[in-house]
């Protein structure tokens, strides 16, 4: 018996003369293993920015703001305002042992501010030392978020979103400046990490401004907090506790439990479990996305390799014809068909890095696109891909040989 | 010198084509003598090529059995009829059958390469065989860049590769011009005077001739 190596020196042997045959084998299978390999690292990217976001939402969040009653309630009429403040922060902190945080907020939409010689309005939101934490809102580079003694001292500070920031600074030195709010300077401590998306209901987190509430309250006057935020211990607590502080402030402030529309709650929760269904959904439509090109380019292949060795039928037939071993040709075709996948899919990786190399090097500004610089190619997906591939050429390839090799070689002579 | 080395006891061969089965030979029995010229004539679908198919191991007899070499050629697999064609067997088909992506060289060395001689000796040969053709100097040409004469020569030259002891033609200048033909025929008597036995199909009744042995065929028999 001949050694294997005999085979590979007749492939070799024979490399040249099929030249466009393997470079149209050997594309396609490039062809289909780094559109795979491409498709799957952008919906990996986008399912990384995904899952930084629910991350970044912030813990389970729970807020309730004052509304107005619409049931007439012991007496009292309906249309009531039910406004919050500073009693019922530390009444919930009391009759919840569930809670983690509870904090009041202030806020005031539109506040003229100068700094460098640039005028603009800023939305200005006054909170506790704990609210950082509790929203995620991480500072970037050397900055700080408000604490508890910028609060008891009344500090004049700001925390600022980068947006808010733009309007008035360069972002690389903007901490320790300081922003003139309604001609009262402010020192800037901090900038918010840019947030693609939150759980901020409302407005955009990148354009508010933070300063500590004693401050606000003093400089504006305000007793009533725009909302509370609550974050509480654990997620499957978050019905419950929205039922109970129905109930404690319906009491307090004598409405309608049952009264939607006395106060208005949401929860982040909701929000981190749909973008968890999406982003699982996300990830089956991957896959999906993935075995369907693997499928169309597993088809294309099989189609040129069959094609391509149904054309050699004849080729084939004058090599038995003069000697050839059937089992010579079956094992050449095997080998011919094992280099030209193993190029074709080493040639795809590389296509595929090149293509998600070059992508990263384009800063996008726009945030929809960003999924294009975070592209990830797996490894494992390249593996899977090659291996699929390379099976698929094997079989496409190895069938027809098999036949061809098989029959008569008159039969095969007489081919056209 | 005339010892027999083919045997021919009553093959038969069935064609079954869906609708109707011809049977291209019936009961033929044959011997050939080793180093002789022979000749196989007859009309146009009489079972030639079907006799030198058979005879050239391309193919298997329905029926019958065939000695070559007092080997029983039709107990063997594909395998090892194929190691008989490439070593024992030198076939000239009339439509030449060279591969038109290779070279005169490369087409005369295929043989040499499958029964696994190394690089140096078939070298050596295949400028040999492409002196004794005298095509030495369009040994790096493509078939499609030669006439149909030139082309044949390359063929003859690639049914010697292994040193074979019987050369097959099936109508070798049946494509040629009579001027082509008689040279490509030359090349044959040559061959058949270092030695070989030849057996050829022609239509040409001045090659019969020339041959030692005439074997007639009319419908799948042999006529005496
Ligand atoms: N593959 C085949 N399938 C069916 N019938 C065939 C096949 N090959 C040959 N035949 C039939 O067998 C008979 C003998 O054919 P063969 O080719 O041996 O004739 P031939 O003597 O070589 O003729 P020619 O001089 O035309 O080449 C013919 O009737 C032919 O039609
Ligand atoms: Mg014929």
């Amino acid at each position: 018996m001949k050694k294997h190596s005999y085979y590979f020196k007749l492939a070799i042997s024979e490399f040249h003369v099929h030249k466009k045959r393997f470079n149209l084998t050997a594309l396609a299978i490039a062809w289909g293993t780094c559109s795979i390999l491409v498709l799957l690292a952008f919906g990996q990217g986008m399912k990384d920015r995904l899952g930084d976001t629910i991350k970044r939402i912030g813990d389970n969040i729970i807020m309730v703001r004052g509304r107005r009653t619409s049931i007439p309630y012991r007496g009292l009429a309906g249309r009531r305002k039910i406004a919050l403040d500073q009693d019922d922060v530390a009444l919930l902190k009391t009759s919840l042992p569930e809670l983690k945080y509870v904090g009041g907020v202030y806020k005031s939409w539109g506040k003229k501010a100068m700094a460098e010689k640039k005028e603009a309005d800023i939305e200005i939101t006054g909170v506790d030392g704990g609210y950082g934490l509790a929203r995620y809102l991480m500072p970037i580079q050397n900055g700080r978020f408000i604490n508890l003694r910028d609060v008891s001292e009344k500090k004049r500070v700001i925390f600022m979103g980068c947006d808010a920031a733009e309007k008035f600074f360069n972002l690389n030195d903007a901490v320790g400046k300081t922003l003139l709010v309604q001609n009262v300077p402010f020192t800037i401590i901090g900038l918010l990490e840019k947030k693609e998306l939150s759980a901020s209901f409302g407005s955009d987190e990148n354009s508010r401004t933070y300063i500590p509430s004693s401050t606000f309250a003093a400089l504006y006057g305000n007793i009533y907090y725009d909302r509370l935020i609550i974050s509480i211990k654990n997620p499957d607590d978050a019905e419950y506790v929205q039922q109970r502080i129905r109930n404690i402030l319906g009491s307090k402030h004598s409405f309608n439990p049952d009264d939607e529309t006395a106060i208005k709650i949401r929860n982040t929760m909701e929000m981190t479990k749909k973008l968890g269904s999406v982003m699982l959904g996300f990830q089956v439509l991957l896959g999906f996305i993935g075995g369907i090109t693997l499928m169309i380019s597993g088809v294309g292949l099989a189609n040129i390799m069959y094609a391509s060795i149904k054309q050699r039928t004849r080729e084939i037939g004058v090599k038995i014809a003069i000697g050839a071993q059937p089992d010579q040709i079956r094992k050449q075709i095997i080998v011919e068909s094992f280099f030209f996948s193993i190029a074709g899919g080493c040639l795809g990786g590389l296509m595929a890095f090149m293509i998600i190399t070059l992508l990263s090097q384009f800063p996008l500004s726009n945030k929809a696109l960003q999924f294009f610089m975070n592209a990830r190619l797996s490894f494992n997906v390249w593996i899977a891909t090659s291996i699929v591939l390379v099976i698929i050429t094997f079989l496409a390839g190895y069938f027809p040989a098999k036949t061809a090799s098989q029959q008569n070689p008159i039969d095969s002579l007489r081919y056209e | 010198m005339n010892k027999p080395i083919i045997k021919i006891n009553n093959i038969t061969k069935i064609y079954n084509t869906g609708k109707a089965s011809v049977a291209a030979l019936k009961n033929v029995n044959l011997i050939m003598n080793s180093g002789d010229l022979n000749a196989i004539v007859g009309p146009s679908g009489s079972g030639k090529s079907t006799l030198m198919h058979i005879l050239g191991c391309l193919d298997q007899p329905t029926s019958g059995s065939y000695f070559l070499d007092d080997l029983e050629v039709s107990a063997l697999n594909p395998n090892k009829l194929a190691e008989i064609r490439n070593r024992k067997i030198g076939f000239v088909f009339q439509s030449f059958n060279l591969l038109p992506y290779l070279n005169a060289f490369k087409n005369v060395e295929l043989p040499m390469i499958f029964a696994g001689i190394n690089k140096y000796d078939r070298k050596k040969r295949v400028d040999e065989l492409l002196d004794l053709v005298e095509m030495s100097a369009r040994a790096l040409h493509k078939p499609t860049e030669m006439s149909g004469g030139e082309q044949q020569r390359i063929a003859v030259a690639r049914s010697l590769a292994n040193d074979p002891e019987i050369i097959l033609a099936d109508e070798p200048t049946g494509n040629l011009d009579s001027k082509i033909g008689d040279s490509i025929m030359n090349l044959f008597i040559n061959l058949w005077q270092t030695g070989k036995t030849i057996i050829m199909i022609t239509h040409d009744p001045k090659v019969a001739d020339k041959c030692e042995r005439k074997i007639k065929l009319l419908d799948g028999e042999i006529k005496k």
